[in-house]
């Protein structure tokens, strides 16, 4: 006798629903009944044709989050024309300044000859480099700090195992939840509670959360002993993340920062290699 | 509840938020996102096409996630790295340029539960999006939702129905329509 299989149920087989037994029982009907094959012909298209439509919608859904990043990473035009407007102050009271130097050529006495800073600028043009490295650039400190801000992505939050699994009362998934709503140091401090065998993702959190306090030097540590761990999830992230630490401490860490640096370039398969490339080159 | 029973419920157990929250954290996740710039930068591409490349896994992600195409076998960034991998390949070969100079040994084909969905998907793709033109929007956004599993009453809701037996009237007329759509095109889909 003909066993008739409701729509549904070829519907949620063709779905990958169902167990093993049950898989197992439907194909068997399936490869036995061409008429039923048929309906789950028919089915497969219509679940086809639904999906094509969600995969419209999620490709919307990401280009508008793409957007939005990009809005946010991008700088703002009222800082921009702020900047641009100090620059060309800058650059007229520099020149007024030079054209005085010129008309009024009092000799300097000999200890100020040997102080760069006093120096006009403009008598001794520097020379010019094909690739500044970031060291050789006068900018303050608190340009590369808030750069190297910038460039240290946050740590991944909690993937989609996390968000099914999370269980309230964990200290690393409350550290996370702080680290969110910028409460670095509580963050730290439930870190410190994480438990040995998260200790990995407790330290990567916790040189994120020091670096967003500015104790760069302890994220630096911290971020070495992940590298030293050869941590096969963080190492990656906290090469960058150490690179980091030093730059935002440029100029007074330039040597280990191109240390860091050469250690990140020599590997061309390294995740953050096109980023170390424009730190390289100062873009 | 054990790791690997919560990785078997996931296809089922995603509701609509839930769903949204798992793509946000994929997007948001900054090492995968990168890796997938290396490796096809690696492979013949560009930090532009990475960027593709990354969201289109993204989307098959999802899709095989509800399809029941995640045993739980490995983790789930594996799982979406060889999404990436072969997403890549198979767009390069597409275009004839998968050539051995990239891809000493191809990447190993997408897990799938159903292999004539997974071949519909992929080698129909234009005979789909011909169908698809001929359904009005309103079919199109109560299938979409019949097909991520909401329940009568969130169709009814989010369409503006009164209640889940119109939504259920509605959603039963809009599949009449397309399986008239699929017989009277059915060449184009089995040959």
């Amino acid at each position: 006798m003909r066993v008739v299989l409701p729509d549904e149920q070829i519907r949620a087989f063709l779905k990958g629903q169902g167990s093993p037994e049950e898989r197992a029982a439907i194909a068997e009907q399936l490869a036995a009944d061409a008429q039923l094959a048929r309906r789950a012909a028919q089915l497969r298209v219509e679940i086809a044709v639904s999906e094509l439509l969600i995969a419209e919608d999620t490709r919307k859904l990401l280009q508008r989050w793409r957007a939005q990043k990009r809005q946010s990473t991008a700088p703002n035009m009222r800082f921009l024309l702020v900047a641009a407007a100090l620059a060309s102050l800058i650059g007229m009271a520099g020149i007024i300044w030079y054209l005085a130097i010129r008309t009024d050529p009092a000799p300097l006495p000999p200890a100020e000859l040997n102080d760069r800073s006093v120096l006009p600028q403009a008598s001794e043009p520097p020379k010019r480099q094909v690739a500044p490295s970031p060291m050789a650039s006068s900018r303050p400190a608190e340009y590369y700090r808030r750069r190297a801000a910038r460039l240290l992505p946050d740590p991944p939050l909690p993937t989609f195992r996390n968000t099914l699994t999370a269980v309230p009362d964990d200290p690393v998934v409350r550290a996370q939840q702080a680290y969110t709503e910028g409460h670095y140091g509580e963050a730290l401090a439930l870190l410190e509670r994480a438990d040995s065998s998260r200790s990995q993702t407790a330290a990567f959190w916790a040189a994120h959360a020091l670096f967003r306090l500015g104790r760069y030097g302890e994220a630096a540590e911290r971020f070495s002993n992940l590298i030293a761990q050869r941590s096969r999830q963080y190492r990656y992230a906290a090469e960058w993340g150490l690179l980091l630490c030093r730059y935002a401490e440029l100029p007074k860490q330039a040597l280990a920062f191109q240390q860091q640096l050469r250690a990140i370039l020599a590997q061309p398969d390294h995740p953050y290699f096109d980023v170390a490339q424009e730190l390289a080159q100062d873009k | 509840m054990a790791e690997s029973e919560v990785l078997s419920a996931i296809p089922s157990a995603l509701d609509l938020s839930q769903r949204e929250a798992v793509l946000r954290a994929l997007f948001d996740n900054e090492q995968l996102r990168q890796w997938c710039i290396a490796y096809v930068r690696k492979h013949g591409g560009n930090r532009q096409d990475g960027e593709d490349v990354f969201q289109e896994a993204i989307i098959v992600f999802d899709r095989k996630l509800r399809l029941g195409d995640y045993r739980g076998e490995g983790s789930l960034e594996a799982f979406f790295t060889g999404i990436v991998r072969w997403q890549w390949f198979n767009e390069q070969r597409k275009l004839g340029r998968s050539g051995i100079q990239y891809w000493e040994v191809p990447p190993e084909p997408l897990p799938t539960q159903d292999a004539e969905l997974a071949s519909l998907l992929d080698e129909r793709l234009d005979c789909l999006e011909k169908v698809l033109k001929l359904l009005n929007d309103k079919c199109r956004n109560l299938l979409k939702m019949f097909q991520l599993d909401l329940s009568m009453e969130e169709i009814a809701r989010r369409a503006g129905y009164a209640n889940s037996s119109v939504a259920k009237k509605e959603v039963s007329i809009c599949r009449k329509r397309l399986k008239a759509l699929v017989e009277k095109k059915w060449n184009w889909f089995y040959p």
